[in-house]
């Protein structure tokens, strides 16, 4: 029987602001300092990316980037020129991004070899950060802005 | 000498990812297999040689610890040095995987020095 870890949301925020400079700056070659929430309009036309995960913690992890960033990243991480990226690979990108993210900030939390990552999936984030019951960091990159969030379930 | 590398993970998108850090940090390549599974990963060793593997851990039909307990059973496969390159970077997970058979672990996110690194560390081992 796996044992279950509660984290608080220090915690977790924590994790995820840790998780996220380090894939962004290693990865991306981007630099991401933390910010204040982007506008309701800007959130709204953000790409989302979800990804559930089991283990010592369970739960879903969300991140919705601007658009402007998600195309500059995607080209910066396939070695492509920005107008060469196609709204595929920008999202296969997003979802590589957001499964690294969620990993390495799972991996500041478990202490066992029980996390499983589901495939990330694109979906509507602002809608669902809306619903609520998120622990949300917001960053900002010269491109745009990206924000997380994280809520756990029983 | 140029190295034949299995790239195995479930993502295009960290598959070009690889083989584009590979080629920029200088690492000797002279081609790279790649497949989306474990599934695959046996498949294309039926019929290519390869001098070393690269695989992720969570993958759909097949995942990489599976794909390293098939290896290990597998006499023509077992000596083909195989590295995991993984988000999950637990203790335990690593000690597993090495217990398995895995000569090296990159944990994501990883620098292009840290993956030719791992390789040449692996590739120097197994000559």
């Amino acid at each position: 029987m796996i044992a279950r870890i509660n984290p608080n949301a220090a915690e977790l925020a924590g994790a995820v602001a840790e998780a996220a400079r380090s894939v962004l700056d290693t990865m991306f070659f981007a630099e991401a300092e933390t910010c204040a929430p982007p506008s309701p309009e800007q959130q709204n036309s953000m790409l989302g990316v979800s990804v559930r995960f089991d283990g010592g913690v369970r739960g879903e992890f969300l991140i919705a980037i601007d658009p402007h960033a998600a195309a500059v990243l995607s080209a910066a991480f396939l070695g492509l020129d920005k107008s060469d990226v196609s709204a595929a690979e920008i999202g296969q990108v997003m979802c590589e991004t957001a499964n690294m993210i969620c990993g390495a900030a799972l991996s500041r939390i478990e202490a066992e070899d029980h996390m499983r990552l589901e495939t990330p999936s694109l979906t509507d984030a602002a809608s669902a950060f809306a619903r609520g019951g998120y622990v949300q960091e917001f960053f900002v990159t010269p491109d745009g802005n990206i924000a997380t969030g994280v809520r756990l379930s029983a | 000498m140029a190295y034949r590398v299995l790239l195995v993970d479930d993502s295009p998108a960290m598959r070009t990812f690889i083989r584009r850090v590979m080629v920029m940090s200088g690492f000797d390549l002279d081609r790279c297999i790649e497949a989306g599974d474990g599934v695959e990963a046996l498949e294309q060793l039926q019929h290519e040689k390869v001098d070393v593997i690269l695989t992720d851990i969570n993958m759909p039909r097949m995942d990489g610890e599976e794909l390293m307990r098939r290896l290990g059973e597998d006499k023509s496969l077992r000596d083909i040095p195989a590295v995991v390159v993984s988000t999950d970077s637990t203790r335990p997970r690593i000690l597993r995987m090495i217990g398995l058979g895995a000569q090296g672990y990159i944990a994501k996110p990883f620098s292009p020095e840290g993956l030719r690194e791992a390789l040449e560390k692996v590739l120097e081992c197994s000559v």
